[in-house]
């Protein structure tokens, strides 16, 4: 009975039972509409016409001759709104509009999945309100004004540390006060059962182009499949079509932030334990007494003390590895790809390009890495800045 | 398995609407917390639920999250709560309300020992529907696990939870938070009889529960209800009063008074 909505032991459904009827309706027109063809018709549509799908897989050559790698970006950094986040939203709110439902909740770290919503929200004429950590209001006023625009209403979450789990709990909370008549975007492979699925699915066009891309260029599987990791999305989105390919090694970056041995990171696998946060069992970051510890990342977007049931299980069947890097590293690498390349990653992506330094020193020259390069770095320029000059300071 | 808040409950429920408030541990102070528990009348009351604090209380509205942050900040934790509540003799069954993960990094089994032994005849766990019971298997004969019900709740689930349930059948009020819900008086009736064709046990009505009138009005169709945020809100309003504890038991006279009118 317990085994409905798991991987391994990993995910489930923890929520108030006021929730557990919506969440089945949810499943089965999620179940409905991923066999019909009309439905995935016209979301291609969109993917294609409207997010700019397929999104290229470019050979960044001189990082490659850097590294003494082949190292291939799978540009999610290109797609409208300018992360991977509009594959899911787009594939969300098309399912909440079938079901009837009139007005979408959403909350939002960074505000690259606030901006995907109120896009899609545009595009299909729904209502639209994004839940903010009132802390991230103020470090992404850009991808604020930018949910305004298209015409969402940005509310700033006061409570806990007004940071992306408490615009999670603040969106919950919503949630089972409105259930009727709203859908509740997730912007990650996290939260409840079908949540975790369905995103994943949603984004599982990620490495499905990438996997046929890679075998047009180089005529093989790569050697190693790299992403970021905060909740997970753009990773699941690339790792699923290579899961079955075991000789295919799958990375996750995690956000090291000031070092692990320090409280300030958001490494929920790599210092982690298992337990419940936002409706599934997965690696949180917490105290000894089960209570949620407050992250820290230069990633907005990888400040969350959780991670996707599914990568835990990735992680505890040994299929995956979970690896970090530092605030500095993720910087350094920023700054590397921006004039190596001409690209500037969001900081983010910026970790998974970081661990590429690691990777050159274990897998033998001209090994064939696939990055998840999943959003662009314009929302963090400002912040680079202020880094950068307190550096040379 | 034996269920003794469900005979005690039941029995109870034969002779008055049961009122159960619910406070949070450790508010406004840890003293002045267990001042108001020690002064608590049982006349008034039939069983206490107490809130053990956790940081992300996805249920509750403003007033009982802003309880429990406090609470957090004067450094309650669930072995505090445990050993505080050992050295209280009360006179009324007492209830823990918390979040999955807080029972779960405690230790399940651990839990229930320690908690019978404080006192304690159930728990509440908020975001543990019908389905994740199981986990919570090694409180038998420990602690009974109280079950929520919802509005939403389609009528087959309704009874298979009314079975599954111990001590009573929490129902939610309608579609919000606590403190914070939209009360449907005639959906609400429509369930509570769903639920009595399946159970013996009483039925409670809580979440919104914000006055003696509003009391009196839903604990008419139902076995009694359960009073949170309101109080918490008066225990806030009065936190700084020399006697808070009998203020408190002013406020749930109230309460009593209004459902004792009923029939």
């Amino acid at each position: 009975m317990i085994q409905k909505g798991f991987f391994g032991e990993f995910g489930g459904r923890f929520v108030p039972e006021i929730l557990v009827h919506p969440l089945e309706e949810l499943e089965e027109a999620y179940n409905f509409f991923a066999k019909d063809e009309n439905f995935q018709r016209e979301l291609n549509y969109y993917l294609k016409n409207y997010a700019g799908r397929p999104s290229p897989l470019y050979f960044a050559e001189r990082l490659s001759k850097k590294m003494n790698l082949k190292v291939y970006l799978k540009r999610e950094d290109l797609n409208h709104t300018g992360s991977h986040k509009i594959n899911n939203t787009l594939g969300q709110v098309l399912l909440a509009k079938k079901m009837g439902k009139t007005r979408i909740i959403a909350e939002t770290g960074a505000g690259q999945h606030g901006v995907a919503t109120a896009t899609a929200c545009a595009l299909l004429g729904l209502e639209c309100h994004i839940y903010m950590g009132a802390v991230d209001v103020e470090r992404q006023k850009l991808n604020v004004f930018r949910m305004q625009i298209l015409g969402a209403e940005v509310i700033p979450v006061k409570t806990g540390s007004q940071t992306l789990k408490d615009a999670i709990n603040e969106a919950m909370r919503d949630w089972v006060s409105n259930v009727d008549t709203t859908h509740y975007v997730i912007g990650s492979v996290v939260g409840p059962h079908p949540y975790p699925k369905m995103v994943r699915d949603f984004q599982s066009v990620i490495g499905k182009e990438a996997k046929q891309q890679i075998f047009e260029a180089e005529g093989r599987l790569p050697d190693c499949v790299l992403a970021c990791v905060g909740g997970g999305s753009n990773a699941m989105g690339i790792f699923h079509a290579f899961v079955p390919d075991k000789e295919v090694l799958l990375v996750g970056v995690e956000a090291g932030g000031l070092g692990l041995e320090t409280s300030k990171n958001a490494a929920s696998i790599g210092r982690g334990k298992k337990g419940i946060l936002h409706g599934s069992l997965s690696y949180i970051l917490q105290d000894e007494f089960g209570q949620i510890e407050e992250t820290h990342s230069v990633a907005a977007g990888l400040d969350y003390p959780g991670v996707g049931p599914e990568h835990s299980f990735l992680f505890a069947s040994g299929r995956a590895r979970y690896v970090n890097v530092t605030d500095q590293e993720a910087l350094d690498a920023f700054c590397e790809l921006s004039r190596l390349e001409g690209i500037i990653p969001a900081l983010e992506s910026a970790h998974a390009i970081a661990y590429l330094n690691k990777l050159r020193k274990e897998l033998p020259q001209d090994s064939i890495v696939l990055v998840c390069l999943s959003g662009r770095g314009d929302k963090d320029v400002e912040q680079v800045m202020r880094y950068l000059k307190e550096e040379s300071r | 398995m034996k269920d003794i808040l469900g005979s005690v409950l039941r029995e109870k429920s034969q002779k008055r609407k049961l009122l159960l408030p619910y406070l949070t541990f450790g508010y406004p102070t840890i003293e002045s917390f267990l001042a108001i528990l020690e002064n608590l009348n049982p006349d008034f009351i039939d069983a206490l639920e107490i809130g053990i604090p956790h940081s992300d209380p996805v249920a509750d509205g403003p007033v009982i999250q802003e309880s429990s942050q406090k609470a957090l900040a004067l450094g309650v934790t669930p072995r505090l709560v445990f050993e505080k509540m050992q050295t209280l003799k009360l006179s009324f069954p007492l209830i823990a309300m918390t979040y999955g993960n807080i029972v779960y990094q405690y230790g399940i089994k651990k839990f229930g020992q320690d908690f019978k032994e404080a006192g304690f005849y159930g728990l509440i766990v908020a975001d543990f529907p019908l389905e994740a019971k199981p986990l919570l298997d090694k409180l038998e004969n420990l602690l009974s696990i109280i079950l929520l019900a919802s509005t939403t709740t389609p009528e087959e689930r309704l009874k298979k939870i009314a079975r599954e349930s111990q001590g009573f059948v929490y129902l939610v009020s309608g579609k919000g938070v606590t403190g914070k819900t939209r009360i449907q008086q005639e959906e609400l009736r429509e369930v509570v009889t769903i639920i009595k064709s399946a159970t013996d046990l009483p039925v409670l009505v809580g979440f919104g529960i914000n006055s003696p009138e509003k009391a009196k009005e839903i604990a008419s169709f139902c076995d009694g209800v359960i009073v949170g945020s309101a109080l918490l809100h008066f225990v806030t309003q009065n936190k700084h009063h020399k006697d808070l504890p009998q203020l408190v038991n002013d406020f749930l006279s109230n309460f009593r008074k209004a459902l004792n009118e009923i029939e």
